[in-house]
């Protein structure tokens, strides 16, 4: 790592954003926090950040969390830059354990919410475009889809079946096999 | 947003995009049933920008027969996937076993082409377990055929198969191109192989798609400096230059070449018989057109055994292209695309009987299904056929090729 990068670095994560909820609450995160979310960073490099990035899809109880979740993974981040992102790279291999592990245990906490919730939190990571938190959340959903009879679902998920039983029948028909 | 009463459901889920985020992590059996929920799901997972995705996200798979590939007669090839990414390497995912009259010939958008004797082929999808058999050409008898290459012909939005009819004793024993397509139509007979003296190798090598183009490193249109593509499209065959490679000395093996897709680009990479070097050449766009460059030079390992005719092939690139699949006698390597040094290399020859250079991704793309399913088959036995599920378990039902269920033959039970 060349010694000038890692000070535009530090510069960088200095410098603070103000994320605004659609009920109109200011949060202050450090740049290297807010880009984790795509959206973000490209309205950082389009330099339209000043006075605050409105998020107007958004509520303050999803962001907060959604916060939270950023700013424990912009550490974790910011430690795999440290070493080299060569897979093949022994330092690689050695990443800290104890802090993956701790990653994941907070990911587990994080995802001890109501359904409501955890739905908001999906269509925020994905309107924020944050890899880690949609992935992490719509496997908590698909776990609880996988397996499951088409009945099943829509029982848990009160889902009102409109399609006809002639379409039904077509679906069945064209991979008869994952339905037995 | 949500009604008081009902508990919150992914069909609240305003946005079709997070509703495919969460399908596109299931594995296929589980989306296959998704789709009998309601309209949206059934929409929202058959739409081709899903089906997409759920591909490109499925790790890239190198085709084996983990027990080798068996000739004598009753035996029962079983077709795996190996991930090179896999740190867990040695291990495979078993997809099917099938017959000896069934053999692996291409693959390609997840469905594996398999040759039916040497008169016909069947497309599967073992991620769905769809089969469909692709029409002969006429004068099936007298005739072998000779798989070019699979490709989805956009115009038509159905894959079709670009194979050579070895005629016998037909038209003067002329051999002929054909297009056979999964849908209704009869099969096509392009223009006459060419008959140019002094070929080598008059049997089309793996073929390589990139974009709505075939290519061939060896192929019997081909001729002394110019490779082979295919316009799947128009098509059509058009020549391109062969990269400059060293001539062989005198009396030497001409170097061994393969095409590959290097990230979009198309690759060639060739090994000098009797080194253990390797050179990989990228067709690069400048500024007088496309010119071959030498992207990269690799060192293979030593030999155990005294190969008269290595076979090392590079065969893709993985990582965001950062890095290459090296395949050699029953080794899988990973070179760095920037440095070329190898980044690992596992040795399945204890494991795995036969490392196919063919790759595969898990795909949802649908085959036609017969519509209907006649009472008792056709005139001809269905390529009997082993599935596993996606995480290997083994399943004891197979299916037909008319699309009605078997109750499993205790010889394969068994095999």
């Amino acid at each position: 790592m060349a010694s000038a990068g890692s000070g535009d670095e530090k510069a960088a994560a200095a410098a603070m954003i103000t994320l605004i909820s659609s009920d109109n609450e200011k949060f202050e995160v450090t740049e290297a926090t807010a880009t984790l979310s795509q959206t973000i960073r490209h309205m950082i490099e389009d330099g339209c950040t000043d006075g605050g990035v409105p998020l107007p899809n958004v509520t303050s109880k999803i962001l907060a969390r959604v916060i939270e979740y950023c700013k424990k993974h912009a550490t974790a981040a910011a430690g795999e830059e440290g070493s080299s992102s060569s897979f093949s790279d022994a330092a690689f291999l050695e990443v800290d354990r104890a802090f993956l592990e701790e990653l994941e245990e907070f990911d587990d906490a994080f995802l001890e919410v109501d359904r409501a919730t955890l739905f908001d939190l999906i269509l925020a990571a994905n309107y924020l475009d944050i890899k880690g938190l949609l992935n992490l959340t719509c496997q908590k959903v698909a776990d609880s889809v996988k397996g499951k009879t088409p009945e099943q679902i829509r029982e848990m998920y009160n889902i009102v079946n409109d399609l006809t039983p002639e379409e039904e029948a077509e679906i069945r028909r064209e991979t008869q096999w994952a339905f037995e | 947003m949500l009604a008081e009463m009902s508990p919150p459901s992914p069909a609240d889920l305003a946005d079709d995009d997070a509703l495919a985020e969460i399908l596109l992590l299931l594995p296929p059996p589980s989306v296959l049933r998704s789709r009998a929920v309601c309209k949206r799901w059934r929409r929202v997972t058959t739409c081709p920008s899903f089906v997409a995705a759920y591909s490109a996200r499925r790790p890239l798979e190198l085709l084996v027969y983990p027990d080798g590939y068996k000739l004598w007669p009753d035996s029962k090839n079983i077709l795996a996937g190996v991930d090179p990414l896999d740190p867990g390497a040695w291990g495979y995912r078993r997809f099917l076993r099938m017959d000896r009259s069934l053999r692996l010939v291409d693959s390609r958008d997840g469905l594996l082409l398999l040759a039916l004797g040497n008169t016909a082929f069947v497309l599967c999808n073992p991620a769905t377990r769809q089969l469909a058999r692709l029409p002969s050409p006429a004068p099936a008898p007298c005739m072998r055929l000779l798989v070019s290459g699979l490709y989805f012909h956009r115009p038509s939005g159905e894959h079709r198969v670009l194979c050579i009819g070895h005629n016998h004793r037909r038209e003067g024993g002329r051999d002929f191109h054909y297009i056979l397509s999964t849908g209704s139509g009869e099969p096509r007979r392009l223009g006459p192989v060419a008959t140019a003296t002094g070929r080598s190798n008059p049997i089309p090598s793996a073929c390589v798609a990139l974009g709505a183009t075939l290519h061939w490193a060896h192929h019997p249109e081909a001729d002394n400096s110019r490779m082979v593509a295919f316009d799947t499209e128009s098509e059509a065959f058009r020549l391109i230059p062969l990269p400059p490679l060293a001539a062989a000395a005198g009396g030497d093996l001409p170097p061994h070449i393969r095409a590959f897709d290097m990230d979009g680009t198309l690759a060639v990479s060739a090994l000098v018989q009797g080194s253990l070097r390797m050179d990989v050449w990228a067709l690069e766009a400048g500024a007088g057109g496309e010119a071959w460059a030498r992207r990269l030079r690799i060192d293979l390992p030593p030999r155990r055994v005294r190969e008269y005719w290595s076979s090392d092939e590079a065969v893709a690139v993985v990582e965001g292209g950062r890095l290459l699949v090296v395949v050699g006698a029953g080794w899988v390597a990973l070179h760095d695309v920037r440095t070329g040094r190898t980044v690992s290399r596992v040795d399945y020859s204890g494991e795995i009987g036969n490392v196919s250079r063919c790759l595969y991704r898990m795909s949802l793309v649908p085959l036609p299904v017969p519509p209907g399913q006649p009472p008792h088959g056709g005139e001809e036995p269905s390529p009997p056929l082993h599935y596993w599920s996606p995480d290997d378990t083994y399943m004891s039902q197979f299916r037909s090729d008319c699309g009605s269920w078997m109750l499993p033959d205790i010889v394969y039970a068994n095999a």
